[in-house]
């Protein structure tokens, strides 16, 4: 009993998390609005005869809710491991030059393929990768050492920024577009992207989990990790590798939303959670469930109208964190 | 035991180092000696496999007879054991390995270096101790029994057993350094080097410290140190290399090292001297360099 009890308490996060998760996917699914109640749906899910119904949680709700899912665990964990791998708790997609490749690859395709909004989410997704290949090529250039990608990822950001505002001036009717992924949303899921993003979260969630030990050692030093053991540059590099197709492989299902991956991952650092392996579980329960719970919010809040929920997500968000922040640290 | 030779490393082809020839010995405790900036960091991090060079470092560790930690190792922990160590002690040959080709994990396991500056990371004493074992965990990184063994017997062998649950941040600058010793053992590897591990400490806890490596010492491991404590260098070193100018000018004993006051003076900017009255805590003081 007092071992079950035990388990209770070092999980406890954990397991709020997945009754979190698990409530706020039943919620999205389910909720009742206008002439759809609840009743209608689980009489249609019954007997299958209601096509309307069908259509609402099947081809809007449905792949709204996974959308969440695989982006908030994508883009928490991709949070989770540059913050880990660079040492840095502001370390976020940003810095390493994934919005701003994204960003200006969306407009580029806007360019070349106006109204095709499908060719968005795979320029989006490319555009992730090459800023990142062009950080990793850079800093193995320059030494692989923490400050060093960090400072290629914000020069090939500005780079890339540079590149949106240069479009911006000259072809200014692409901006509608820009404006609607740098705000982010959940509220157009094209299902082949949501199945390849859906595929390479799952993918790369995994290796981080198998290989979340060396994690551990990077809080120690460069010099003190390699001397235990852990090839400090290749994990490095695969670290940085892994949350760019992460935040890439969001990015181009939901635009840029911005807050998830730097506040899930502090959080847990915060209320002072051991592990990186626990620490990444933690990051794809409560930072899916937090997105899609702040994705109704935005759907329903102001009710016909929808807010990005970009913005929703920092309005919780932010508070929140910065009550977190002024939490004084406990000293053993 | 480690063994170098026409050694020659650095910084992006500045040669800080220059070695014709060094052996460094199991149960024995090594300390290198010399001036700021005279190479003594470079030196250790080169044979920690930290740093590119050109030459050779010959790694031959050895069988059950040498060293009993790495012995229990081979026997009880089979799967995790390193090949090297496995097919050393069934075949009783020392297999020898050049540093440089050798995976971080399996040089891990022969060799463990501690740097001179340390982070102060958010955890305990006993996570940061266990993290030693980093190198010897299977796919599953799982502690299992022998790794929780090893990792208390650590705590206890540096004294750092009733701070295992405070965190590293709490420590004074001693306890963080054998703290840090304690993962150092950890790693369970027969050579241990250890990058000045006395800076932070006052008198009482370089004793316990002397106490700690002569322990391991006893037990079959080989320290290699750096100190810029002279006094503390000469009680502690069962033999003392001299660094000037990128090389080893000498080696020896303490005693040996103490009659070469010429070499010293120049060296070091002082000499030793042997105290002969007793009640004395350390057996040579400083004399002036002139």
């Amino acid at each position: 009993m007092s071992t079950f009890a035990t388990c209770l308490r070092n999980h406890k996060w954990e397991i709020i998390g997945a009754f979190a998760l698990v409530m706020s996917c039943a919620i999205a699914l389910f909720m009742p609005t206008g002439d759809i109640s609840l009743g209608r749906m689980l009489s249609m899910l019954r007997e299958g005869n209601d096509p309307v119904a069908a259509l609402i949680l099947y081809k809007v709700r449905l792949p709204r809710m996974l959308g969440g899912l695989v982006c908030g665990s994508a883009l928490s964990v991709s949070g989770l491991l540059l913050q880990y791998a660079m040492n840095n708790e502001l370390c976020a997609p940003g810095v390493m030059g994934i919005n701003g490749g994204a960003g200006l690859f969306v407009l580029i395709s806007a360019l070349l393929f106006p109204g095709q909004t499908g060719m968005k989410g795979a320029f989006a997704f490319a555009g992730a990768l090459v800023a990142t290949t062009f950080v990793y090529l850079i800093s193995r250039k320059a030494g692989a050492s923490r400050t060093r990608i960090v400072l290629a990822g914000v020069a090939v950001s500005s780079l890339m920024t540079a590149g949106i505002n240069v479009i911006v001036t000259l072809f200014p009717e692409t901006v509608t577009d820009k404006v609607a992924f740098s705000l982010g949303g959940l509220q157009f899921i094209p299902q082949r992207q949501l199945i390849l993003s859906g595929v390479i979260t799952a993918i790369c969630c995994i290796i981080a989990l198998s290989h979340s030990g060396g994690l551990d050692l990077f809080p120690l030093g460069d010099e003190t990790a390699e001397a235990l053991g852990l090839s400090v540059k290749v994990y490095r590099f695969a670290c940085v590798g892994i949350a760019s197709l992460l935040a890439a492989s969001a990015v181009s299902l939901c635009g840029l939303l911005g807050f998830v991956r730097l506040i899930i991952p502090n959080v847990f650092r915060m209320l002072r959670v051991k592990g990186a392996g626990k620490r990444i579980r933690l990051c794809m329960l409560w930072g899916s469930s937090f997105l899609i719970l702040c994705d109704l919010l935005a759907g329903r809040l102001f009710y016909p109208y929808e807010l990005p929920a970009g913005a929703v997500l920092s309005c919780i968000g932010a508070p929140f964190f910065i009550l977190v922040l002024m939490r004084r640290p406990r000293r053993a | 035991m480690i063994e170098l030779s026409d050694l020659k490393t650095g910084y992006r082809g500045n040669i800080i180092v220059q070695i014709d020839h060094l052996q460094l010995r199991q149960k024995e405790i090594t300390v290198i000696v010399g001036k700021n900036g005279c190479g003594k960091s470079t030196l250790l991090r080169s044979v920690a496999g930290q740093l590119p060079y050109r030459g050779s470092i010959i790694c031959s560790m050895n069988t059950a007879d040498d060293s009993k930690q790495v012995a229990s190792v081979d026997s009880t922990d089979l799967a995790s054991a390193p090949a090297s160590l496995e097919t050393g002690s069934k075949q009783n040959n020392r297999k020898q390995k050049e540093i440089r080709n050798l995976q971080s994990k399996e040089r891990a396991r022969l060799i463990s270096y501690l740097p001179q500056h340390l982070t102060i990371p958010e955890m305990s004493v006993e996570t940061l101790v266990s993290h030693g074992r980093f190198c010897r965990m299977g796919f599953s990184r799982t502690l299992g029994e022998r790794d929780l063994d090893v990792i208390a017997c650590a705590l206890r062998t540096a004294e750092v057993d009733h701070l295992r649950d405070k965190s590293i941040s709490s420590l004074s600058g001693g306890e963080r350094q054998r703290a840090y010793l304690a993962m150092t053992i950890a790693q369970d590897a027969p050579m241990m080097l250890l990058d000045e591990p006395d800076t932070y400490m006052d008198i009482s806890h370089k004793m316990t410290l002397l106490g700690i490596l002569r322990k391991l010492r006893d037990d079959g491991r080989g320290i290699v140190m750096t100190s810029h404590d002279m006094p503390f260098a000469f009680l502690a070193a069962d033999r003392i290399c001299v660094m000037a100018e990128r090389e080893i000018v000498a080696d020896g004993t303490p005693d040996e090292i103490a009659s070469m006051q010429g070499m010293l003076r120049q060296a070091m900017g002082a000499g030793m001297r042997k105290v002969e009255e007793p009640g004395f805590l350390y057996p040579y003081m400083m004399e002036s360099g002139q």
